[in-house]
């Protein structure tokens, strides 16, 4: 259970995206930026600013996932201790800074060593979490 | 009943997309319209219900992976009740009317409205969540 406010806040970083991109979107429908037909489809039409967010929106939804499995083992196994609560906050802000480069100035190396420094972290709990059920 | 048949129908709906994805895939490939060996390298122009089913079929791991996440926490930790399997419901219902609008009626709007109504449903179901493991 204590590893549950983590997780919470990687969901809330999602929904955040989520509502973000749709009020991009919206905006930039009603402005006549975008035209539905250019993007009903799935085309990469959007304006910069809603690509950006819908990419980080998308991109919640792919190696977090395995972040949600891993915390949901853990308490069914009754594996989780404190180690694995501070790597998941660790995770999490990670997860959070990434976001927050992804939206804004969007520099790709300092997204991408965001982005790699929670993978390996998520990795490494894995790798620990392996060596415990063995 | 618990929070596990919604679920089940989440998970049906995802392999009943999947289908008609192949459905309409197949159709052109057996028609010989579309050329086999450009389809690994995303080089083939599908008919538009085809990608259409094929944008559905992705957004099936999109927010369901967040609702699948939430039905598994609930049930392990024992926090559901009555009004989050309602919403559960509710949740199912709205993917599936999405499902719909997207490949079949092609109402964008209308399709985007049930996107809307099911992650404002989701996002009630996660605070309610929260709120029953704070309290």
């Amino acid at each position: 259970m204590e590893l549950l406010p983590p997780l919470f806040v990687q969901v809330a970083i999602t929904f955040v995206l989520l509502l973000a991109m749709a009020f991009l979107r919206v905006k930039s429908i009603k402005s006549g930026k975008v035209k539905p037909k250019d993007v009903a489809l799935g085309q990469p039409n959007w304006t910069e600013k809603a690509t950006k967010v819908g990419n980080s929106y998308h991109n919640q939804l792919q190696i977090p996932v395995l972040f949600y499995l891993l915390i949901v083992l853990l308490m069914v196994t009754n594996l989780a201790d404190s180690t694995f609560l501070y790597c998941a906050w660790g995770y999490v802000g990670l997860r959070l800074l990434h976001a927050i480069i992804h939206v804004s100035n969007n520099n790709i190396l300092m997204r991408f060593y965001a982005f790699a420094a929670s993978n390996v972290l998520l990795m490494v709990m894995w790798g620990r979490f392996g060596l415990a059920v063995m | 009943m618990s929070l596990i048949t919604p679920l089940l129908v989440q998970i049906a709906l995802t392999f009943l997309v999947m289908f008609t994805l192949v459905r309409f895939r197949i159709v052109e490939i057996f028609s010989k319209r579309v050329n086999e060996d450009d389809i690994p390298l995303r080089k083939v122009e599908w008919p538009e219900k085809a990608t259409r089913a094929d944008s559905n079929f992705l957004s099936q791991f999109e927010m369901p992976v967040l609702f699948i996440a939430l039905v598994i926490l609930q049930v392990v930790t024992k926090t559901d009740d009555q009004l989050q399997l309602y919403l559960a419901w509710g949740y199912v219902i709205s993917r599936i009317l999405h499902y719909i609008f997207h490949i079949f009626i092609s109402q964008n709007v209308i399709r985007t409205v049930f996107f809307t109504i099911s992650s404002f449903i989701l996002m009630a179901m996660w605070v309610r969540f929260a709120i029953a493991f704070y309290a």
